[in-house]
């Protein structure tokens, strides 16, 4: 199968105004996505699931390491052609209506304006913002304001969807339509890799999935694969995932707190050289 | 320009535009030509004319720089405050593209500002020059090109005015009117005699078919002239005007000054329906003198065209060219440097005086040449190359010679230019320095603090 994103050794580490490290965000991270398959990133807060999405856009660049998404550096325009990316929040332009918003993106991609007319059309048809396309965006709630989002996403109908929590602020239906999207387009042999907190959404619709802590990967297989001892259970990659990361959580605790005993470990007075001075005057005080 | 810069600048003409604040800026704008018109100043037309050109340009500018200032500071600096600049880079967009779209979007809501102040300038300044005219009548004679309100024009004042006084009912017929040249340089020993042929003036229909005494200042003979002698201020002479085959209509002595603009009247039926015109001059001059006429001073000026329909199209032409120059100015300071801005400036200023300064030359030569009555070497090759020099460089007294209304409109005008090639370059400035910083901050992803 072909690679279309591929991460080699990619650590990124945040600094501060004076170029020093403040904080690693990514700490030696390996991976790729192949051709048609869903990648799913799991992970608590802070671990570092928008830095790898951000590193693979070239929103961000590694401290260390290689990263190639179409075989190329990610960032370059040719790469960015097949690319459709909904980031965790939506940054839309407050002032366009939700049809000039997805006629800005495909001026954009330099579509054609009768194929941008189809397509925005079809977009619009797909996702369900018929009623309120010609509303301007800064009055939309968030779930309508997410599917005008993941429609820009879709303007160029991209090869590779890379989504941050694409079912953030939805509804039920909102997010049970959008798995249903989702599946539709992996049928269509479309490559996506998806981070979420919301781990049942996620366990019907990808292949694989990777969970990260403090930036590193503790577990990354087929979910077949992983879920295989909790088969009979229902909400399994839920349970998988916090066995994970309490069991993860404990081992780095312990770990944190021999090294703190270490250094911190001072060598035990032998009894003659206690003061004597000491003892008597406690003795005398009882 | 491709399809990812215009959408940009449309998407910032958008965002900038339609704001009530724009809507009230430009309605301020609008009206404050209107406003300045009505003040009074120091009770002379210069005064009234000083005034409303002040009072107007300073509140234009302050307006103009508060817009391009607000608007080059936020428009890139507000994308990344509220993250669209995160989609739109994920985009087979380059930054360049983005920061030219911005750039582009802030020049087209300038050219909609510069449109209506442009107007209202030019209107406030016709309906000025129509009070100053009533007001006025005996102080009109100042607003020519050639005197120094006009900016630029100090250099080229050596003190000539028109000499024919101008009736205030002629004005129309001056701004509807188009001009023949001649080339080269003549020179008619005393004694002797000159004829030159113009071809191809075509008066209006009505001049044509019924030439009466009515018409007669329509069409001018526009020349200027030297003398061989330094001490001979003016030169007799005697005027023919007519097609050869029919009898001269047209004859006149004339003992005018040398080195000034001077008017000569001619009758339309001169003119044959060809649109021949033959003009002759004899040199009857009594201190034996010889007369000397340049080619690019001697011209006939005639009626062409609707008035109106030529006061439009002065006016798109001074707008276009305002804005042309308003563009390639902030082209050249945003783009390329701060520094080449005024380099552009400057070389506007420069090779208008320069343009005076070869025609000072070009007349010491001329005086030269006249005085030793041969030409030598280097004054052959280098007159030709003045001439040349003198007819590419731009010359900011001539526009529009001795037309008011013209010289009204067009003196705010090349006010404005100049004012505003500073306010671009006070505008475009923070572009710059917040298209740098963009450009520099390679990471548009890392997380807010």
């Amino acid at each position: 199968m072909e690679e279309l994103v591929k991460l080699q050794g990619v650590t990124k580490t945040f600094k501060d105004f004076w170029g020093k490290p403040k904080a690693v965000a990514i700490k030696n991270l390996s991976f790729s996505v192949e051709r048609g398959e869903i990648l799913g990133l799991l992970g608590p807060n802070g671990s570092g699931k928008s830095t790898t999405l951000k590193l693979m856009l070239g929103l961000l660049y590694p401290t260390r390491g290689r990263i190639s998404v179409f075989g190329k550096h990610p960032g370059d325009n040719i790469a960015k052609q097949f690319i459709g990316y909904l980031p965790e929040e939506d940054y839309l332009y407050s002032y366009l209506n939700g049809r000039e918003t997805l006629d800005f993106y495909g001026k954009i991609f330099s579509l054609p304006s009768k194929a941008r007319r189809e397509r925005i059309d079809f977009l619009i048809d797909l996702l369900g913002i018929k009623a309120y396309q010609r509303r301007s965006v800064g009055e939309y709630s968030k779930g309508m304001a997410r599917r005008i989002g993941l429609a820009q996403a879709l303007i160029n109908d991209p090869e590779l969807l890379i989504l941050d929590e694409p079912t953030n602020g939805m509804d039920p239906i909102g997010i049970k339509e959008m798995k249903d999207l989702f599946l539709d387009l992996k049928s269509k042999g479309k490559t996506m890799v998806i981070s979420t907190h919301l781990l049942s959404d996620i366990e019907t619709i990808c292949d694989r999935v990777g969970i990260l802590y403090q930036g590193e990967f503790i577990a990354m297989d087929r979910v077949d694969k992983l879920l295989l001892p909790y088969h009979n259970e229902s909400h399994c990659l839920e349970k998988f995932f916090l066995d994970k990361v309490y069991a993860e959580r404990e081992k780095r605790e312990e770990k944190r707190k021999t090294e703190f005993s270490k250094e911190k470990a001072v060598p035990a007075k032998k009894p003659d050289e206690v003061d004597q001075e000491v003892i008597r005057k406690l003795l005398h005080k009882e | 320009m491709n399809r990812r810069i215009t959408a940009v600048s449309l998407n910032t003409f958008r965002d900038y535009f339609f704001t009530p604040a724009a809507i009230i800026l430009l309605i301020i704008l609008s009206l404050t030509p209107f406003l300045c018109s009505n003040l009074l100043g120091d009770g002379t037309a210069e005064g009234k004319f000083r005034v409303f050109v002040t009072y107007s340009f300073i509140i234009g500018s302050i307006i103009f720089t508060a817009i391009n200032i607000a608007i080059s500071c936020s428009s890139i600096s507000n994308e990344w405050k509220k993250k669209t600049l995160l989609i739109l880079d994920v985009k087979p967009i380059k930054r360049w593209e983005i920061i030219a779209g911005k750039w582009v979007g802030m020049l087209l809501i300038n050219i909609v500002f510069i449109t209506f102040f442009v107007l209202a300038i030019s209107f406030s300044s016709l309906l000025i020059s129509r009070q100053l005219i009533e007001n006025f009548p005996e102080d009109i004679n100042i607003f020519t090109t050639e005197t120094e309100l006009f900016p630029l024009a100090e250099s080229a004042n050596s003190g000539q005015t028109a000499q024919d006084k101008v009736k205030p009912s002629d004005f129309m017929s001056f701004l509807s009117q188009s001009s023949k040249n001649i080339r080269g340089m003549y020179v008619i020993p005393a004694g002797g005699r000159m004829d030159w042929t113009f071809k191809g003036i075509r008066l209006p229909a009505d001049l044509q078919t019924n030439p009466s005494t009515d018409n007669f200042d329509n069409v001018y003979l526009s020349y200027r002239f030297q003398t061989s002698s330094p001490d001979r201020q003016s030169a007799l002479g005697y005027w023919l005007a007519g097609n050869p085959s029919l009898l001269a209509p047209f004859e006149m002595q004339t003992d005018l000054a040398k080195d000034q603009v001077h008017r000569l009247p001619i009758p339309a039926q001169a003119i044959s329906s060809e649109g021949e015109l033959n003009i002759t001059y004899l040199n009857i001059d009594p201190s034996n003198i010889s007369v000397l006429f340049p080619g690019s001073d001697f011209k006939i000026l005639y009626p062409q065209g609707n008035y109106w329909i030529n006061l439009l199209k002065g006016t798109v032409n001074i707008l276009i060219l305002s804005t042309f120059i308003f563009s390639v100015g902030l082209c050249f300071s945003c783009i390329v440097s701060h520094l080449t801005a005024i380099l552009s400036t400057s070389i506007l200023i420069f090779t208008s005086y320069m343009y005076e300064f070869i025609q000072i030359i070009r007349i010491s030569i001329l005086q030269e040449m006249q005085a030793q009555q041969e030409i030598g070497l280097i004054q052959r090759i280098s007159y030709p190359l003045l001439n040349f020099l003198s007819s590419i460089l731009p010359p900011l007294n001539e526009a529009l010679p001795h037309s008011y209304i013209g010289t009204f409109i067009l003196m705010p005008s090349s006010y404005l230019i100049f004012l505003f090639i500073r306010i671009i370059i006070l505008g475009a400035l923070p572009l710059l320095i917040v298209a740098v910083i963009y450009l520099s901050h390679r990471e548009l992803g890392i997380p807010n603090e």
